[in-house]
């Protein structure tokens, strides 16, 4: 049996982060991970990443993880890999399945980072071949080079399914539309319009009644909701597609934590069943630490400040770590995680990871004996309320036809800053909260352009109404091959991929800085200047409409 | 839901059998599981442990909250009986 | 005095084998029952048992039960309108010392007094018969009468049958206290009220103890921790139910196709008086009451299954799934029934150590035959607990 001082299941980025805080500090951290490479979700997350400057905002995850993962190194953490720890046993002994025999850990400290697993969702015609999680496509796609299919439906519009939808496109397939069950998107608002401006419908209120076909998918029955979530009758409208990709929803993928006896709860806003932890990510096992996914679903940014916290917590524990320090580092944290846990997505997981600890509070003073006050929200179920939709600070008529100037269509109240840091000439204001809109100070912009590849969330434009006098010129992310060139004619489309007229490219720029988001800048009708926000190489196919 | 619906895949049950279960009174998806074998199979039920406690929140009026899931043992990942022996080996 | 929620001729403590068997049985008679469970229907020793209906191999108070039982087990899908699974396939003792043979030659002697027929098998007979087991053995007792079925089908089977026929069946319901005037029981209050009866069964298996402790009694039965593993579904590979003293092994394998494989384990050194010496039998990490499992027979168990069968098929098939059991275990390893003398309609259905799934259809109807006659049709008072009550718990 080997002894070690710190075990870390799962090498995402909650438990790089939690081995790098304890290593950093002189303690010993063994990760154990059953993928054959690090980095958890990271590595097969293609896009830019929300969250602030000071942390990684604006890289794509996959680099995300690559540093994460040579933080740890450089921190001297052991890794494994292709390491399956299958069980926990009293006294934080460890099974693991390591090059072909199962070998027996004892550790002093555990920290389970086994992040989430995707949810099911069942229909006539589910166990089809064609019919898949959108997280297996999008490891198929990003991991192994292999497109799904080539007709998706998605069924969902949470982030995952609004991204995966994307990077879908950018693959190749088309996606025939996305169905989302309740009367409003799940995702960010600036995902959803990534996809719409390529001509993606979102059908809300909508879900795949069923999916036909002899040896595979080959179409689906979509059917229409009620105002109480129950199929109407008579809706039905049948799509053809070789694929349903299946993004219902995440849940801690707990099973470990649940084999080394630590006590759970239900909360919906988090997945499902959560374990009970404290303010410093310990569970009711002493000794065993939970961070990231695993204690409800978050985003990558949040279990990054999990992992540390818990990191913190044990190298304190562990007396690698002052205890007056630690405290000082937690708070630190957790006011990091509470600025992430802000607006219309983060908010409602800020409210549910209030009632996690509240129910954790409750669990150990019933196990005292002590007498427990109901306290009025002690579980959390319900969602917050809709933030209203804020309108777009558009620049004035007068201002546009001065020069070029940045037009920032990002309407919700996201973690994210990239955008202030990217503009040289300080004419984009976010400030603090970091959830706080951007606002642009139009008289300083000079319509560089710089801001347009940082925003994670391809929100802003350029747009130059003193062109001439019949056009003006946009300046657009686009991040889709082939490029076109210099010279072309192209379609023009609107937010909801509509053909709305012509476009000529200007200019394409696609420098090393941009990080693979180019640039293309086209000259259209004055009049559609504030109306395009896409372009296509090709006649935008007949959507289907439903 | 149509009732022909598979819901446990590695044991081919049906949402009809979880139903007819839940009728004869295994009102747990312990209970059900013990009948049917829905959650017993290969996956230890990581696709349908939540389908089946959907389905008994369904039928029982309860809160899918109020509902206690299947339980988990190890392995938590199925492994040849000769890697837990110690006998495979690969030692790079 | 909480809430008198119900009113039963007979209440029984336990949703085990012997508790839902013996409800069935009270119901069919026409007793009013109530059962009460803490859990859920078969989620104590009953769920993690290896299945084995078994003849050979019994104590002599046993044995004429064991045959009794298989008699009813011939017939109880009929009789319960459910598959329970039962396949009487054959148990194959595997023997590793001439001494052992000879032990069950004696054994066989005494079975055959009493009707049961087996015989000892050549390594090249088994192997024609039972392909899979390593020929590294010196001989193999094998009883063809004897089998296995499926204990959940079972369980569930008596408690649906008990129910349809009037008794009522408790859930969720932890028994707290039980109120007696003198030596006359008068209700036993759960944790959703209180029942009043005269007659109480304790089918509490493992916690069998506990049970008595509420009424302040001191019923020998100490829970002793064992461990399985189930593999994932294969063709067909074996038929019988193999148990391997020496090692401490058994498996079989389940209709579904997957191998159940156990480990006797011995943390009371009880077993390690009957067997041979040189025997190896693994300690027990930790002789808790709890459902958590240890690290060591997750190794030990596919390490000695596979040094008794033909490799390397047999290696490359996964394990999904281990669990601990307890066994309900008696200072002689015989089980506990009958009526305690000290407390008049307390009845005692436990102590099985490790046997009792074979013995469920037989007990639940002479538990019913005595609580309704006051009589047995096979005499049970030789495993009375009054065999220990001049006597602490001893040693055997």
């Amino acid at each position: 049996m080997r002894k070690v001082e710190v075990a870390v299941v799962g090498a995402g980025p909650a438990g790089l982060t939690a081995a790098s805080e304890i290593a950093n500090r002189g303690g010993k951290v063994l990760i154990l991970d059953e993928n054959a490479k690090p980095g958890g979700q990271l590595f097969k997350q293609l896009h830019k990443f929300f969250g602030s400057s000071r942390h990684l905002a604006k890289e794509r995850g996959f680099k995300i993880a690559q540093s994460l993962v040579q933080q740890a190194q450089e921190a001297g953490v052991e890794i494994w890999f292709d390491a399956i720890v299958i069980g926990i046993f009293e006294d934080r002994v460890l099974g693991v399945v390591h090059k072909g025999k199962l070998q027996k850990l004892q550790a002093d400290r555990i920290v389970l980072a086994t992040g989430a697993s995707e949810k099911a969702l069942a229909f006539p015609g589910w166990t089809l071949p064609g019919v898949m999680g959108a997280g297996a496509a999008q490891t198929m796609m990003n991991i192994h080079g292999i497109l799904p299919g080539k007709r998706i439906l998605m069924v969902g519009s949470g982030n995952v399914g609004l991204i995966v939808s994307y990077q879908l496109l950018q693959a190749g397939a088309k996606v025939e539309a996305v169905v989302e069950a309740a009367p409003k998107v799940g995702g960010y608002q600036v995902h959803a319009d990534k996809i719409r401006r390529i001509g993606v419908p979102i059908y809300l209120s909508y879900t795949v009644k069923e999916a036909f076909g002899d040896s595979r998918v080959e179409g689906a029955i979509l059917i229409q909701l009620d105002e109480n979530g129950r199929p109407i009758a008579g809706t039905e409208r049948e799509i053809a597609v070789d694929t349903v990709c299946l993004a219902v929803g995440l849940s801690p993928m707990a099973e470990l934590t649940w084999v080394a006896g630590c006590q759970f709860t239900y909360i919906n806003d988090l997945g499902g069943h959560v374990p009970l932890h404290n303010e410093a990510m310990a569970t009711t096992v002493p000794g065993i630490y939970v961070a990231g996914d695993v204690a409800g679903i978050g985003e990558a940014s949040s279990a990054i400040e999990e992992g540390r916290l818990a990191g913190i917590a044990i190298a304190a524990d562990l007396g690698y770590l002052p205890n007056s320090e630690a405290e000082h580092l937690k708070e630190q944290t957790r006011k990091e995680l509470d600025a992430l846990r802000q607006g219309p997505v983060g908010g409602r997981v800020g409210q549910a990871k209030r009632a996690l600890l509240d129910a954790h509070a409750t669990y150990i003073a019933r196990q005292a004996g002590r007498e427990v006050k109901e306290r009025a929200e002690a579980t959390w179920t319900g969602s917050a309320p809709e933030a209203p939709r804020a309108r777009a600070e558009v620049p004035s008529a007068e201002r546009r036809a001065q020069g070029p100037v940045a037009v920032i269509e990002c309407y919700e109240e996201i973690p994210c800053d990239p955008c202030e840091e990217a503009c040289h000439q300080g004419a984009i204001f976010v400030g603090e909260p970091i959830t706080s809109l951007p606002h642009l100070k139009a008289e300083r912009c000079n319509g560089c352009g710089l801001c347009i590849p940082a925003c994670p969330g391809l929100a802003i434009f350029v747009i130059d109404e003193s062109y001439s006098e019949d056009e003006a010129t946009i300046m657009l992310p686009y991040e889709f091959l082939p490029l076109p060139h210099k010279g072309m004619t192209v379609k023009a489309l609107d937010l909801q991929g509509q053909l709305v007229g012509e476009a000529r490219v200007l200019e394409v720029r696609n420098p090393k800085a941009y990080d693979c988001t180019p640039v293309i800048k086209i000259a259209v009708s004055k009049e559609l200047s504030m109306t395009v926000r896409h372009i296509a190489l090709d006649e935008p196919k007949e959507r289907s409409t439903v | 839901m149509d009732k022909e619906v598979v819901i446990c895949r590695c044991e081919e049950v049906t949402r009809a059998q979880i139903e007819e279960a839940i009728e004869r009174g295994l009102c747990t998806p312990r209970d059900i599981k013990q009948w049917t074998r829905a959650g017993m199979g290969l996956c230890q039920g990581c696709t349908c442990r939540s389908l089946i406690c959907q389905i008994v929140a369904e039928k029982l009026a309860l809160e899918v909250s109020e509902v206690s899931p299947l339980t988990f043992r190890p392995p938590v990942r199925h492994i040849k009986l000769k890697e837990l022996a110690g006998l495979g080996g690969n030692d790079k | 005095m909480t809430k008198i929620i119900d009113e039963a001729e007979v209440v029984i403590i336990g949703g085990g084998i012997m508790g839902c068997s013996t409800a069935y049985q009270l119901a069919k008679a026409g007793m009013q029952v109530t059962l009460v469970e803490r859990d859920t229907i078969c989620s104590g020793a009953t769920a993690r048992t290896g299945g084995a209906v078994r003849q050979q191999w019994r104590g002599p108070n046993e044995l004429v039960l064991a045959m009794e039982s298989v008699k009813l087990w011939k017939n109880l899908d009929e009789e319960l309108d459910c598959d329970t699974e039962y396949t009487q396939g054959g148990h194959f003792f595997v023997l590793d010392s001439e001494r052992e043979v000879e032990q069950f030659r004696e054994i066989h002697e005494f079975q055959r007094q009493h009707g049961l027929e087996c015989e000892i098998l050549e390594p090249s007979e088994v192997q024609k018969i039972c392909p899979i087991l390593k020929p590294n053995f010196v001989a193999v007792s094998h009883c063809p009468t004897d089998g296995h079925a499926n204990p959940f089908r079972t369980t569930h089977g008596f408690a649906i049958a008990a129910a349809r026929l009037g008794a009522r069946i408790m859930t969720g319901t932890e028994v707290k206290s039980i109120a007696h005037d003198h030596d006359e029981i008068e209700s036993v209050t759960t944790s959703r009220g209180t029942i009043r009866t005269g007659k109480i069964v304790n089918a509490a298996g493992p916690w069998s103890m506990q049970i008595g402790h509420v009424l302040g009694l001191e019923i020998p039965v100490k829970p002793s921790k064992q461990q399985q593993i189930i593999t994932e579904p294969l063709p067909p590979v074996v038929e019988q139910f193999v148990t391997r003293l020496s090692i401490g092994l058994y498996f079989r394998q389940c209709k579904s196709g997957s191998l159940q494989i156990g480990l006797h384990l011995d943390p009371f050194g009880l077993w390690r008086e009957t067997l041979e010496e040189g025997y190896s039998l693994p300690e027990a990490e930790a002789e808790t009451l709890d459902h958590i499992s240890t690290f060591n027979p997750l190794r030990e168990i596919p390490k000695r299954f596979l040094d008794a069968v033909t490799m390397p098929v047999l290696g490359e098939c996964s394990a999904i799934r281990t669990w601990p059991g307890l066994y309900a275990m008696t200072p002689d390893l015989e089980p506990l029934l009958g009526e305690v003398p000290s407390l008049k309609g307390f009845y005692l259905v436990t102590g099985f150590s490790g046997r009792g799934y074979a013995l469920g259809p037989i007990v639940g109807k002479l538990m019913a035959e005595l609580i309704v006659t006051g009589k047995t049709s096979i005499p049970l008072d030789k495993l009375s607990v009054t065999r220990f009550d001049s006597a602490s718990p001893a040693e055997s």
